[in-house]
């Protein structure tokens, strides 16, 4: 009995070491998690056989060296108080909450979770996605129509007003050719990307390439000019930040495949 | 420039009824001013209880005279940006749509549909991202990112010959906005240097990027840069160019993103070289599509009054400032250009 008893106390205790204070998913050959341990990166092979990595360049730690950057604390209050401003304009505005479903796996599928777990990125391989055409996202014109749109597993929230677009959720980050995908690092404005480029959601917001944006990393407080030069699905992000480099702070976080932080951005027109 | 005093007339009474797309039959022998006129972009869905159907962009003319707003052509949208442009005195239609080699071989184009024979022609092959067109005489202006480089490049289409020739052909010089005025026979641009702004990129710290410097280049129509009239590291949106006063008004901002701060007027004299220098307190007009009229006596351009945007009309004389164009329902206006 008192075997028994230790040997349940043994398996509770590595269960409890295993799984993590939040609810993860499953990988299966039909379903692809809305939520992974934080930094895996999923794979799935040529029958579907699945394969979970976890991104070994993932919290590395930072040297002095490597930061570069101040927090910016003295815009913190006004800026808090422009996007407070902006809600409470969009309150007489439509709001809506967008579903949408998670692709099924294909062989070669990649899809890459944060450092929160949530859903950075799902690359198709090379040649299987069509690509997508005007038609198959929504906006107009650079944006959709004024109002509050929320999305994704993490409520992230791009509002729109007759004078500006705001962002609030998740920063992820992407660099070229990870699982084949965009091998050249070619943006949707055609040019290479580089540091200070970013992509929107095309789903929502889509302002003209070199739109400057101001964009915050609200645990840092690292507070950047950036520039739209790509747009992507962002599944459960409202900003994708293009690769900065291996050895250095950028919105006070060392680069990995994995990366995601809370953050926010805003321009007007 | 001067103090617009914001005398909101919300004239909706006046608003042209903007329903669907006539398109162009093709009868250009009547005698067309082809100046005086707004050319509208506007893109709307097929189908509005379903988005996915896809969208139509429309060309619209806004006569100024008349106040009388008419869609002269549409196409099915599939360009990044939706871009076109009426040539009132021909009755052709340039525009810009996506065109695919392969899956992943494709950019924007511009093509011209002739009313006289109801046909389209693509006139370039090897454009990513079109911003501007804008035809004058046998040419077609452009600004532009052709596949594979990096800056947005000011150019023109002898129509012609088929020829092209760049002003700047560099990697470096990025082409902000241009304004040509066909009076003057000159080409107003503001452009900045890619390297610059790679280098404030990367050497901001926090909240304090510098804007690359743009500057404000005065050319003429074989694309010969004949003065530097402004420089300054702000954000300059838009230049106008009134013939009345013979002076060159750019709308400026001196920080990104600080819509709730007036913009800031330059004025260039042609004929004393000075600068002036006047807070803009008018309702912002959006993008880099604001200009004078022919007399100089408005400036159109697209913003919002009263949560209603559309095509405005700012008149310096008194003072008023009116929606002549609401944006149609389910639709957006994409871009205007003002053809004094």
């Amino acid at each position: 009995m008192k075997k028994l008893f230790t040997m349940i106390l043994a398996a509770a205790m590595c269960l409890s070491l295993c799984v993590p204070a939040f609810a993860t998913g499953t990988p299966s050959s039909t379903t692809i998690p809305e939520r992974m341990m934080p930094n895996s990166i999923i794979t799935y092979g040529k029958n579907l056989e699945i394969t979970i990595e976890f991104d070994k360049d993932a919290n590395r730690p930072t040297t002095m060296s490597e930061q570069n950057e101040t927090p910016d604390l003295e815009s913190r209050a006004s800026e808090d108080a422009l996007f407070a401003q902006v809600k409470e304009d969009a309150k007489a505005l439509p709001s809506t909450q967008i579903m949408t479903s998670l692709p099924t796996p294909v062989p070669g599928m990649m899809v890459i979770y944060g450092s929160d777990g949530g859903i950075n990125h799902i690359y198709y391989p090379e040649g299987t996605k069509a690509v997508m055409t005007r038609s198959s996202h929504v906006s107009l014109g650079t944006r959709r129509a004024a109002g509050t749109y929320t999305f994704g597993a993490h409520d992230n929230t791009i509002t729109i007003t007759n004078s500006s677009v705001t962002g609030e959720g998740r920063f992820t980050v992407f660099r070229a050719g990870v699982n084949g995908s965009n091998a050249e690092g070619r943006g949707s404005s055609g040019k290479l990307l580089e540091t200070g480029d970013v992509a929107t959601n095309w789903n929502y917001d889509n302002p003209y390439h070199n739109t400057a944006i101001d964009a915050r990393a609200l645990d840092t407080n690292i507070k950047k000019t950036v520039y739209k030069n790509d747009i992507g699905e962002l599944p459960d992000a409202v900003l994708d930040v293009y690769f900065w480099g291996w050895d250095y702070q950028y919105f006070g976080y060392m680069y990995s495949d994995t990366l995601s932080f809370a953050g926010r951005y805003y321009y007007s027109f | 420039m001067k103090k617009v005093i914001a005398i909101l007339l919300l004239a909706f009474c006046f608003l042209p009824r903007c329903t669907g797309c006539v398109k162009n039959t093709g009868d250009t022998t009547v005698n067309i001013d082809p100046s005086n006129y707004i050319s509208v972009t506007l893109t709307k869905y097929n189908n509005e209880e379903d988005i996915s159907d896809g969208m139509t962009t429309q060309i619209w003319c806004y006569d100024i005279k008349t106040e009388v707003a008419s869609c002269v052509f549409e196409f099915a949208t599939t360009a990044q940006y939706s871009l076109g442009f009426y040539e009132r005195g021909t009755g052709k239609v340039y525009y810009v749509q996506r065109v695919y080699q392969s899956m992943t071989n494709y950019g924007d184009q511009i093509f011209v549909f002739d009313p006289k024979t109801g046909k389209a022609s693509q006139l370039t092959n090897d454009f990513f991202a079109v911003n501007y067109v804008i035809p004058w005489e046998k040419r077609l202006y452009f600004v532009a990112e052709l596949k594979e480089e990096r800056a947005t490049k000011l150019g023109y289409l002898d129509l012609e010959t088929s020829e092209r020739f760049f002003w700047r052909d560099d990697s470096d010089t990025l082409v902000e906005g241009i304004t040509i005025d066909t009076e003057l026979n000159k080409i107003f641009v503001i452009a900045y240097s890619l390297a610059e702004r790679n280098q404030n990129l990367m050497s901001q710290t926090s909240d304090d990027f510098l804007i690359p410097k743009h500057s404000v280049y005065v050319l003429d129509m074989d694309l010969d840069t004949k003065e530097t009239v402004f420089e300054e590291n702000w954000w300059i949106r838009t230049v106008m160019t009134n013939r009345t006063t013979h002076t060159l008004d750019m709308i400026c901002d001196k920080k990104y993103n600080t819509s709730d701060i007036p913009s800031t007027i330059v004025t260039y004299s042609f004929d004393t070289k000075e600068l002036l220098y006047d807070t803009w307190d008018a309702p912002r007009l959006e993008g880099k599509d604001p200009n004078y009229s022919n007399e100089g006596a408005a400036i159109y351009g697209v913003a919002s009054l009263a949560e209603q945007r559309g095509l405005v009309e700012c008149n310096l004389l008194d003072h008023s400032i009116k929606l002549c164009m609401e944006t149609p329902l389910g639709s957006f206006i994409n871009n205007v250009y003002v053809v004094p």
